[in-house]
């Protein structure tokens, strides 16, 4: 090993949320904040999502991909975190010493904290299994967001999309402004993956038909894509017979699911949950190995990139003081998700400051509530006029309501 | 007339169930998480308009494109309009954000400015 | 192109690929001609990697002869082309007791084609060798190796060609006429001349003979699906783990195979099909595939899936009659002056140093030449970070810091490794010309990090965006910029015929 350094926080990816950690960690008072990014820049995928939306919940405007990213940036810098670019961590141990490699060769950093905040990848037609041929013209939505924003490549002109994700949503209205012709959104579900708000601005401004149940059973095309057939599919996902039809195209988007990118956070030995696939943590978003943090959409996949940053502002703050004290005050209120919702997240609390929970529910619902529970006990209720898979849902328990939680444990569920 | 219309301004998007009148325009909304929707939901009632986001070649710049946005929102029914007039638009580095790389985009009163920094290579 | 050459090699799979290194050897001018993009794009790049032992073929064949000679020197071969191998061994499972007869015949049929180590193994050994393994009884055949299949046909094609054998791509043959001293075949664009043909076009082989008007070969494509599983299961197994055979069947079961990068595949299955460029994937095998394996392999989810793909089998035999076809390696009196290898399917990989070796005893035969100086006995790919361990990584990259940029993170490429890849010796630059020769976009993200980066590399050395493509011809990626595509200058995608 060529170089050994030592950090009070090493930040583990310099997306939005790496950014946001780094940020508040150096502000809390770390003194050498350490922030580590493979890409030869900061603001991950914000780069290349040069439409808007973005802040309305930090800034109280709509500020585009790359504005919110610049304001980030130059607040790292304002800050003094060094930023190490092209540095790719290959290794992190349960005692924080991290292996990264780059162009100065292999070194390792010392870290007092770490924070793991890797983002996702987009899922792919193998993961899905899409049958047919290998031909070219079959990308994944945030890559072909990527050639077309970014690097000036367009990929086609004539589009299918698979999936009704935002970014697949997104990319609908981007091809069409562009000048292309988009076919259709086919998702398999029965309802749309992406948020509401995608639907009305991004297809239904533009008249861009969305086939629900539908999948692509087939890719069609030797040397580039030819078409692709489409089919609907039954309540079981099963094809449903006779309703096979060929579309042609030159293109296929996949907008079919974000991964969280948790191979660090498993080789590391980390508890994790098998529904969010990212760590288990508290209120601290401290995970099972201490020292270890983790926020952002390796933690859990966001919708609104205004709350992945709030989330990694607290964590970065809590590794700081981890880093500086090492202390931060015991989580021993065991939270559970309860009836209705498919997780809540932190897992634990310390119940010494007011908690931002976040979840997601199983199923679309209207007119319900979100309730929190402690010894049988209603400790808050928050009525939830509609609630969907594809929305977050983000509710504060004040300090005040805190008194009413017995046998450290809380339930949080949809009512009535 | 009580109509429900799905806040696009966020995406938290707000169905918001808006009570008005083609007189005194919007009398109530509800279901909206922030003061945004108000405004949003009026606008989308008697002139819908959108941000336009795309984004225009450089020259001599370290990135190829820069991303560009109206700085206030034109006319729904004006999206392809525009793209068609910048359609041969290309930029020159170096950019900072807000620049304006067209003004007065088809008379909107809407400048298309930059969201990107572009630096000379 | 009006060299003349002494031999043209029509096909760059392992097979003509090993004859033209074998040929390098000699101050021989040599012209391998292949249809598509890169070498190892047909049946040499898709199949199991299995350097087999000998068990499966008939006492007595071609097949069993040049097996058995290409296994015992293959792991030289390998060594030679810095090509991984890795002697896992094999066990083929009986999952009932009724079937360890079969256990017994496959046994004789080794020990009689000279297979050495074989031995029955009761199931509480087998647990032992594979705790996650079920079964009654096995097989154990120590001696079974995997090797990676394109790897290896990468470093004999690239070996070739810096000795000064001329690979042409994109070349799919359309004519052949002549005589053997003065053969014109045609490509694309000009003709070859050569003195001799070899004909090892796989699955196109019958098509090449019946340009010269030898008509007595047909090949029956038979698709194999396999899937890949994740890096992740790997440690599942330690050895390949193969069902008894079929009887009758097409090939040798859904098989349970490690590769040297550590993923395992499922499959391949069988199907004929009229196609032999019909390497499509279906939801069905897919399905099969998984639950066939999941009868020894209990546990397996579909989430461990990376990706799916297809192979093809050059078979002699149509699937109504069914049973053996041996290898064809042929001069025959219709057209001399040309050699035939026909129906070069599984063991082929294993026998294709021994096939190579018989087919430069016929060119030689026929002219004689003296020693290349030019030929290298070892050859070296570039150096992998992902192989290394620390100390040598950072000796690598202070040597070059491109060794320090990491480009494809699931798969440890590096910048240095991608931009190697980019400038082989063959002049394939597709996609996945790149791939089979770094790895980079095998991984568990597919390319999804690493795919634009690759592009940059791609057009920094000297690649304009609209000649790039997935696999060679016409398979572009891009259709010009996002400019084009605004001004409607963006051309309709038209299916390739040929």
């Amino acid at each position: 090993m060529s170089a050994h350094e030592v950090a009070d926080v090493a930040v583990i990816g310099g997306g939005p949320a790496g950014l946001a950690a780094a940020a508040e960690a150096k502000a809390a008072g770390a003194s050498r904040v350490l922030l580590l990014e493979r890409d030869d820049r900061v603001g991950g995928i914000l780069n290349q999502q040069v439409h808007d939306g973005f802040g309305t919940k930090v800034f109280g405007e709509a500020l585009t991909g790359p504005e919110y990213a610049a304001i980030y940036e130059d607040r790292v810098n304002d800050r003094d975190v060094e930023t190490w670019l092209k540095t790719h961590v290959i290794d992190v141990t349960k005692d924080r010493l991290i292996t990264v490699h780059s162009d100065k060769g292999l070194r390792t950093i010392e870290a007092g904290s770490v924070v793991l905040s890797m983002g996702c990848r987009e899922r792919t037609r193998g993961a899905i299994g899409t049958a047919g041929t290998r031909p070219s013209g079959v990308f994944t939505a945030g890559a072909v967001q990527n050639y077309m924003n970014v690097r000036n490549l367009a990929v086609g002109r004539k589009v299918v999309i698979l999936g009704s994700g935002d970014i697949g949503l997104i990319m609908a209205r981007r091809l069409k402004l562009e000048g292309a012709e988009v076919v259709c959104v086919a998702e398999i579900l029965p309802q749309p993956s992406g948020i509401a708000g995608n639907m009305v601005r991004c297809l239904e401004d533009f008249d861009i038909p969305l086939f629900l149940s539908t999948t692509v059973v087939e890719i069609h095309g030797k040397s580039r894509v030819t078409g692709v057939t489409l089919a609907e599919v039954g309540p079981k996902m099963g094809e449903k017979k006779g309703t096979r039809r060929f579309v042609e195209c030159d293109t296929l988007l996949l907008s079919v699911g974000l991964i969280p990118e948790n191979e660090l956070t498993n080789k590391i030995g980390i508890i994790t949950n098998p529904l969010t696939t990212g760590a288990i943590v508290d209120d601290s978003f401290r995970t099972s190995v201490p020292g270890i943090f983790s926020c952002g959409n390796v933690l859990q996949v966001h919708d609104v990139v205004d709350y992945a940053t709030l989330e990694s502002e607290k964590a970065g703050i809590a590794a700081a003081i981890w880093a500086t004290t090492g202390k931060l005050p015991d989580a021993d209120i065991k939270v559970t998700a309860g009836e209705g919702l498919r997780y809540v997240l932190p897992a634990t609390i310390s119940g010494t400051d007011s908690v931002d929970f976040t979840m997601r529910s199983w199923k679309e619902d209207h007119n319900r509530a979100i309730i929190f529970k402690s010894g049988g006990e209603e400790v808050r209720r928050l009525r939830m006029p509609h609630m969907e898979p594809a929305g977050m849902i983000r509710v504060r328990l004040g300090k005040g309501r805190f008194r009413r939680i017995v046998n450290n444990e809380l339930t949080v569920e949809v009512g009535d | 007339m009580n109509t429900t219309l799905i806040c696009i301004v966020c995406p938290v998007s707000c169905p918001c169930d808006v009570e008005w009148t083609q007189e005194d325009g919007v009398i109530k909304v509800e279901n909206n998480q922030c003061k945004l929707a108000f405004e949003y939901v009026e606008g989308e009632l008697f002139d819908p308009r959108r941000m336009l986001t795309t984004s225009v070649p450089v020259d001599g710049g370290n990135w190829p494109l820069v991303s560009v946005k109206t700085h206030v929102p034109i006319p729904k029914d004006q999206m392809l309009e525009a793209m068609k007039a910048i359609e041969g638009i290309r930029a020159e580095a170096p950019i900072k954000v807000g620049d304006v790389i067209v003004p007065d985009l088809l008379g909107t009163g809407s400048d298309l400015v930059a969201t990107r920094n572009v630096t000379t290579v | 192109m009006s060299d003349k050459f002494d031999v043209a090699i029509i096909g760059g799979g392992v097979v003509g690929c090993a004859i033209s290194r074998e040929l390098s050897r000699y101050q021989l001018s040599v012209a391998v001609l292949e249809r598509a993009g890169d070498v190892a794009r047909g049946t040499s790049g898709k199949n199991s990697g299995v350097v087999h032992t000998g068990i499966n073929v008939p006492t007595g064949s071609r097949k069993a002869a040049l097996n058995v000679a290409g296994a015992r020197i293959f792991e030289d071969y390998c060594k030679d082309l810095d090509v991984p191998f890795d002697r896992v061994g094999k066990v083929i499972v009986a999952l009932e007791e009724d079937q360890t007869a079969d256990l017994e015949s496959l046994m004789a049929r080794g020990v009689a084609n000279g297979v050495p180590d074989l031995e029955i193994i009761d199931s509480s050994t087998l647990k032992r060798m594979e705790p996650n393994i079920s079964g009654a009884a096995a097989l154990n055949v120590p001696t079974a190796a995997i090797a990676c299949p394109y790897s290896l046909n990468i470093a004999l094609a690239e070996s070739s060609a810096e000795a000064g054998v001329e690979y042409m791509l994109n070349s799919p043959v359309t004519a052949i006429s002549g005589d053997e001293g003065d053969f014109q075949i045609t490509i694309p664009g000009g003709t070859v001349n050569a003195a001799l043909i070899v004909n090892s076009a796989g699955l196109f082989s019958d098509k090449i003979a019946r340009m010269v008007g030898i008509t007595r070969w047909r090949i029956w494509p038979c698709r194999g699906e396999y899937v890949i599983l994740d890096k992740r299961v790997g440690g599942l197994i330690n050895s390949m783990v193969y069902p008894v055979p079929p009887k009758g069947g097409a090939g040798l079961g859904v098989h349970i195979t490690p590769t040297t990068d550590g993923n395992i595949l499922l499959g391949p299955s069988a199907d004929y099909t009229n196609d032999a460029d019909d390497v499509r994937t279906t939801a069905k095998i897919r399905r099969q595939l998984l639950k066939e394996a999941s009868e020894f392999l209990p546990g397996l989810s579909p989430r461990d899936v990376i990706t799916a793909y297809s192979g093809m089998r050059p078979k002699l035999v149509p699937s109504k009659v069914g049973g053996f076809g041996d290898f064809v390696i042929e001069e025959v009196s219709e057209q001399p002056g040309m050699m035939n290898l026909i129906g070069i399917e599984s063991p082929g990989l294993t026998a294709s140093p021994a096939i190579a070796d018989e087919v430069s005893d016929w060119v030689r035969e026929k002219i004689p030449a003296k020693k290349n100086s030019n030929f290298k006995g070892k050859w070296t790919a570039v150096d992998r970070v992902r192989d290394e361990p620390p100390e040598k990584i950072d000796a690598l990259i202070s040597e070059d810091p491109a060794y320090g940029e990491i480009i494809c993170r699931c798969e440890m490429v590096t910048r240095k490794e991608i931009v190697d890849s980019i400038n082989n010796g063959l002049e394939a630059t597709s996609l996945n010309a790149i791939k089979y020769r770094s790895r980079a976009t095998m991984g568990r993200c597919q390319g999804g990090f690493c795919g634009p980066r690759i592009i940059d590399l791609l057009i920094e050395n000297g690649h304009s965006p609209e000649s790039l493509t997935l696999t060679g011809g016409d398979s572009w990626l891009f259709l010009g910029s996002v400019e084009d595509l605004r001004k409607g200058k963006i051309p309709a995608v038209v299916e390739a015929t040929n």
